[in-house]
């Protein structure tokens, strides 16, 4: 029986891990391109909000559902591209991105027709782990390739600086606007998905909060390759879930602190450009005589 | 007529508020280029710390009030220090840092016993007392409190950057960090100084705020405070003390509208879409230069 609700409990918090790394693997292509986006929690709302209208107003099929959440995540990161990132760079970007979140929690809770401040419930469960799994691998191998490939040295060249991307040749129109929209799309998906977990989506879901969430994962696990945003998002959802060990009270100060000490010992992500390398003890660790200094 | 009158009262006392937030936090965000999300924090740690040395330790109501001003600062230079200054080159970086700074001071905060956890009345500087001007529409005396104290803070914020050496080191920082540098001028100490401005004004509007509303909660300082101020300094076009005051007040008539017209609901949504409005007509906002433009628009 208890190991019963211990299986129950960590397949909720892997799925929960999946969808979530969706989500912020969306995000990681936006700012692959030095995009600062707080939005793409808003853009995996729109996925959420596409499906759950198509499966429970409409009563249509949940795959419909799912590329509908697809469409609606790209048609908000489109919309993102035209009206703030041609116009606004760094943290001033950023800002804007994150009034177009909370802009868009209120237009949910004042449009009656999806539920208001309830939201919507009866939304068709059918997340599971294997279908989760096989999103990140497609999403993965996608990525693992693109960031290979022309467009994603593109990509790197505009993070490093517009102006010499420009210079080089680099079209920083359509830059911008593929990271949006196939970020945004990326991320839709992943709301799509977060709806048919959880069956139920209210405004509250996707405060603001959550996008500074999915924006925490690639900047914690690295914005330079795929896998970081593994090990970013493995600490923001396990984290609470490893820190219930402590106290209610001490927990959810440690989990701030957490934040704090991720960026002090890797300010650019755990997996920089340096590609993947053990913390500094277990290289000493490691060592042979032969490799360290004489 | 009269409600547009008591409306445009509220609006100008609301959007003062929003001006003062912007103001500090424009010696941080425009002038340093850091996005920090604890500011907000810092903020409501004034009244706080106001709240408690007057109703638990029965401080006397304007030493408490200078007190909470210090505690700000101190908790603002904390903040500069630890999450901030160690990471400066990395933008990203201090965003997250900072945001975990919020996190760990407010639940800090929470579990701190004389800390109430839920909205609690915030005393007041004398008894209630309306000027009535016109019809039905009146003035609260904390208004006009209120707009005095802020008019004071902005003059001597702006006199302070306008007219001292650190202030011209201030602005040389805001044209061009590097080149300040090595002009000689020391990155560190502008960036503290900055802190302990932005921290004492804050902490200083933390507390008006408290004032005026007449209750103060936790949150109010990260989910509200801080966030308008960032609106603000982005329509004002950053750096730009008479414009942020401009935008400031506008922001504030404006949701006081929303609310007294519309719906209070769509306050949020009416401050926010203006934002979007305005950065799609002009992108380096209102009185801004061209700091914040994409290259190629």
């Amino acid at each position: 029986m208890a190991l019963d609700l211990l299986y129950l409990y960590v397949l909720d918090i892997l799925l929960e891990y999946g969808v979530f790394l969706i989500i912020a693997l969306g995000c990681y292509v936006t700012m692959m391109a030095g995009q600062l986006s707080m939005a793409h929690g808003a853009l995996a709302s729109l996925g959420a909000y596409a499906t759950a209208v198509i499966t429970v107003e409409l009563g249509l099929p949940v795959w419909l559902g799912v590329v509908a959440g697809m469409v609606a995540g790209a048609l908000g990161g489109l919309f993102m591209t035209y009206v703030v990132a041609y116009r606004l760079v760094g943290m001033y970007l950023a800002i804007a991105t994150f009034a177009f979140a909370e802009g868009l929690a209120v237009v949910y809770r004042n449009i009656e027709f999806i539920g208001g401040t309830l939201g919507i419930v009866g939304i068709p469960i059918v997340t599971s782990l294997p279908l989760v799994a096989a999103v990140i691998a497609v999403v993965s191998f996608f990525l693992w390739r693109f960031e290979k490939s022309f467009l994603g040295r593109a990509f790197r060249a505009t993070f490093d600086d517009e102006r010499i991307a420009e210079a080089m040749g680099v079209n920083l129109r359509y830059i911008k606007l593929l990271a949006w929209t196939v970020g945004g799309g990326i991320s839709g998906i992943g709301g799509a998905l977060f709806a048919h977990n959880i069956g139920i989506i209210r405004p509250d879901n996707f405060q603001v909060q959550f996008s500074v969430l999915v924006l925490l994962a690639p900047i914690i696990g690295g914005y330079t390759r795929f896998y970081g945003v593994f090990i970013g998002a493995f600490v923001i959802i396990f984290g609470p879930h490893i820190l219930n060990i402590t106290e209610p009270e001490t927990k959810t100060v440690l989990y701030g602190l957490l934040y704090i000490a991720f960026m002090l010992w890797r300010p650019d992500g755990v997996i920089d450009r340096a590609g993947f390398r053990l913390p500094k003890v277990f290289r000493l660790l490691l060592r042979t005589p032969s490799q360290g200094r004489p | 007529m009269e409600a547009f009158v008591q409306q445009s009262i509220n609006g100008v006392s609301l959007g003062a508020i929003y001006a003062l937030i912007a103001l500090g936090y424009n010696l941080i965000f425009g002038v340093l280029n850091v996005f920090t999300f604890a500011h907000g924090t810092v903020v409501v740690m004034g009244a706080y710390s106001m709240l408690i040395l007057t109703t638990k330790f029965g401080v006397n109501y304007y030493v408490a009030m200078a007190m909470g001003v210090i505690v700000s600062v101190v908790v603002g230079l904390i903040i500069e220090r630890t999450t901030v200054r160690p990471i400066r080159d990395n933008g990203w970086a201090v965003v997250i840092a900072t945001f975990g700074a919020a996190i760990v001071i407010e639940n800090l905060m929470r579990h701190y016993k004389h800390v109430p956890a839920l909205p609690v009345p915030f005393p007041v500087p004398f008894e209630q007392s309306y000027i009535t001007i016109f019809g039905d529409a009146r003035i609260a005396m904390i208004q006009i409190f209120m707009l005095g104290v802020g008019v004071v803070l902005m003059t001597g914020l702006v006199l302070f950057v306008y007219r001292t050496k650190m202030g011209m080191a201030i602005r040389a920082v805001a044209q061009s960090p590097y080149i300040a540098e090595t002009l000689g001028i020391d990155l560190t100490k502008v960036a503290v100084v900055c802190f302990i401005v932005a921290s004492a004004v804050g902490g200083m509007v933390g507390i008006l705020y408290a004032i005026y509303y007449q209750t103060i909660y936790i949150h109010v300082g990260s989910q509200f405070l801080g966030l308008k101020g960032l609106v603000v300094i982005v329509v004002a076009g950053s750096g730009n003390i008479p414009g942020s005051l401009v935008v400031g007040i506008l922001l504030g008539v404006l949701e006081a509208f929303a609310i007294g017209y519309i719906d209070s609901a769509l306050r949020d949504f009416v401050a926010y879409s203006a934002l979007l409005l305005i950065l799609i007509f002009r992108p380096s906002g209102l009185f801004g230069e061209r700091a914040q433009v994409a290259f190629k628009v």
